[in-house]
């Protein structure tokens, strides 16, 4: 089996020198079915509904092909502005079994103020448009047991819940679950579907807290409105803050390290992150040499952007791949892990790391 | 003719820095639209051609149609998609398949290999003898800095054959520098790669290329092998003599200048730039021979900014000329037929002793 696998593979190299026969015929098929692509899944855009003043969900219906979702797990976008192809992670938003009888999934996407990508789709993405998406991904799923459950959401970050959530309606309304879900003065997401959801479910609890009233996740807190968190598994989503908080709090309050799970949204923020001295990344390939700030550290991937090199790149958090780039020498700090690489020859993801150090890479 | 001393080089290179941040400025869907427009031309040429051969049961014009479309597809490959997406001008389009680093042509030569001799060493140290190996490709001589030797006698034999072979010598070209198969080791060398690896590269692609072209389309026509491997050879070949001349016409016309390592030895952007200007010539012609030459008819705008999409030179060129005018710098360009007259000119002078200098050379000091 491998060995033809190996052998289609060379036999594709040598007729096309490209990837895959798809690849080869892409520009081909373009001419059909013009947003067709050979990687990924084609997928078409049915709707672009409003959630709020800078949210929005796309109801979309992936090719027949596509593999299908756990709850809780998202997928890459792609899309193409301006001639450059951008690729953006975002949650399923929906429940499974709603795309097992649809055919249909939901992404419920906030426009990001500075964003280049989450305004375009919000502005520019209407039904019928063709977009790619990848197959899904993630670890940030339910346990196959009945445990009672303790969901933690930070804005946007309440997507995936919403994905639990309807599954578990309709697969086990029984389920004991409570959601506390933190807003800053906006109006939470959903808001007409909660009420609904506990209707079916008669154990689901919602707590809606506004920060700008009550103030940030506290231990009291979380105490006053969930009595017995330290029984519940915990699942976590949400900003970096967030996340790094309430698990500090959960732990304290002796909940389980095993049974805290969690999902960030966004790259982790490198502002906490200092090195000692300015360093100097070398772009071996292009002779391109820049240097770093100690006071304002900044991922390889912007560095390299900066310097004009078109650097691939595509999720900028750590989850694609796709800036995987060969680091010569030195080493450099992953945003994603907290860990420092090795100072030899190796792979790193240029849009998590950040250089320790004088750092040389194959770029 | 300007000596250099007058020329102001840091208007120069301010003056360049302008025009390219311009243009950089207008890159993105019209590029991203037209490189796909071409890639879908290219690719249909190709298909087409390939059933063309096949039909030739039926009659040998067949034949004959198929290898001139399929040469077509492969010069369009080569020139105008290959070489512009390996010196990574769509690199900015995050498509992977339209990408340097991934990006493999329908030629004999290695892309990685291509990349390394020729992004680099080539564009970086372009006519300094000794550090730009495509200078003559170490096989002609093309100026009189370098000694004359009896083999140049009959370089004009040598470079027919080159050009006839020219995949094949752009495939071996870095075997031959890194002395793989034959030569003493040079003391200085600096790739990073051993020659095993070296050897694998240019057998892998090689051969996977001989197979497709001369084995397995060949038997898809069953007892035509012949007729059709003769097509395939043809189309190879013809595809060889267009990417040769075009680009002998590109560096060794007349005019073009040779440079020393210590004339380069510190240089700025500015003198950069006047020295891809003066090492670079152009061709003048209808849109649809820039496409076909890969806008390597701009030579001078290409060496200038070689990872713009090289579609651009051609609104490019009238600016750079302006410029070239503006500083006193020549600025070489003519019809195909003047500049391919001037090329083979040079191959023949300097099959021959020269013991007076080309008169170019008294303008070159620094």
């Amino acid at each position: 089996m491998k060995a033809t696998m190996t052998k289609n593979r060379w036999l594709t190299k040598a007729l096309t020198n490209q990837s895959s026969f798809k690849s080869y015929l892409e520009p081909l098929a373009q001419l059909v079915r013009p947003k067709w692509q050979a990687n990924g899944f084609n997928a078409v855009v049915i709707e672009n509904r409003v959630e709020s003043e800078q949210v929005f969900s796309l109801i979309i219906r992936p090719q027949r092909k596509w593999p299908g979702f756990i709850a809780g797990q998202h997928l890459d976008l792609q899309v193409e502005i301006a001639g450059v192809r951008y690729l953006r992670t975002f949650s399923l938003s929906c429940a499974p079994k709603y795309q097992q009888q649809t055919g249909l999934i939901e992404l419920t996407i906030r426009q990001q103020e500075q964003g280049k990508v989450t305004p375009f789709l919000a502005n520019n993405i209407a039904a019928g448009d063709a977009i790619n998406i990848s197959a899904p991904r993630g670890q940030f799923t339910l346990p196959k047991n009945n445990q009672p459950l303790l969901f933690i959401a930070g804005g946007s970050g309440v997507t995936p819940f919403r994905s639990f959530i309807q599954e578990l309606s309709l697969s086990e309304p029984q389920r004991d679950v409570h959601l506390i879900y933190y807003n800053q003065a906006t109006k939470p997401l959903f808001a007409l579907e909660w009420p609904l959801l506990m209707n079916t479910m008669p154990h689901l609890k919602v707590t809606m807290i506004d920060t700008a009233q009550k103030g940030l996740i506290n231990e009291q807190q979380l105490l006053d409105h969930c009595k017995d968190l330290e029984k519940r598994v915990a699942y976590l989503c949400g900003p970096h803050g967030l996340i790094t908080t309430s698990r500090e709090i959960l732990l304290q309050l002796g909940v389980a390290e095993n049974n805290i799970h969690h999902e960030l949204f966004g790259p982790k923020p490198i502002e906490n992150f200092t090195i000692d001295n300015d360093a100097e990344v070398v772009f071996a390939s292009s002779q391109t040499t820049v240097n770093t700030e100690k006071d304002h550290p900044q991922t390889l991937l912007e560095l390299a952007e900066a310097a004009e090199l078109n650097p691939t790149s595509g999720c900028r958090m750590g989850v694609c791949h796709q800036c995987k780039c060969r680091k010569k020498q030195g080493v450099v700090y992953n945003t994603l892990t907290e860990q420092f690489s090795d100072t030899g020859e190796e792979d790193i993801q240029l849009c998590v790391s950040v250089a320790a150090g004088d750092v040389t890479l194959d770029l | 003719m300007n000596k250099k001393a007058q020329i102001n080089f840091q208007q120069l290179e301010q003056d360049f820095n302008q025009l390219r941040a311009e243009t950089v400025a207008q890159v993105g869907e019209k590029d991203a639209r037209y490189i796909r427009r071409v890639i879908t031309v290219q690719r249909t040429a190709e298909l087409i051609s390939r059933v063309l051969m096949l039909l030739c049961f039926f009659s040998l014009w067949f034949l004959m149609a198929g290898m001139l479309l399929l040469a077509f597809a492969k010069i369009l490959e080569n020139m105008e998609i290959g070489h512009n997406v390996l010196h990574g001008q769509y690199d900015w389009m995050n498509d992977p398949n339209i990408n340097s680093k991934t990006y493999e042509w329908d030629i004999a030569s290695d892309a990685g290999s291509w990349k390394r001799i020729h992004n680099h060493e080539h564009h970086t140290y372009t006519n300094i003898i000794g550090k730009d190996r495509d200078f003559g490709y170490g096989l002609l001589r093309m100026s009189d800095d370098l000694p004359w030797r009896r083999k140049n006698c009959w370089q004009f034999l040598t470079y027919f054959n080159l050009s006839l072979m020219f995949e094949w010598g752009v495939a071996y070209h870095e075997l031959a520098a890194e002395r793989v198969f034959i030569g003493k080791k040079k003391k200085n060398r600096t790739s990073t790669l051993s020659d095993k690896q070296l050897k694998k590269m240019f057998f892998s692609k090689a051969g996977r290329q001989i197979f497709k072209d001369y084995l397995f389309f060949p038997l898809l026509a069953g007892p035509m092998f012949f007729f059709v491997l003769a097509a395939n050879i043809g189309a190879n070949l013809l595809r060889n003599l267009w990417t040769s001349t075009i680009i002998f016409c590109g560096h060794f016309t007349g005019d073009v200048e040779t440079f020393t390592e210590a004339e380069c030895e510190g240089e700025s952007k500015g003198q950069w730039y006047y020295r891809q200007m003066l090492g670079s010539s152009d061709l003048t012609g209808h849109r649809w021979f820039h496409i076909l030459t890969g806008h390597l008819s701009c030579q001078i705008e290409h060496h200038l900014f070689p990872d713009i999409p090289a579609h651009r030179y051609y609104d490019m060129a009238p600016q750079v000329a302006a410029i070239a005018e503006k500083h006193g710098i020549p600025y070489n360009t003519g019809s195909f037929f003047k500049q391919y007259g001037s090329v083979l000119k040079r191959i023949w002078t300097y099959s021959w002793p020269t013991n007076k200098p080309v008169p170019l050379k008294e303008n070159k000091s620094l």
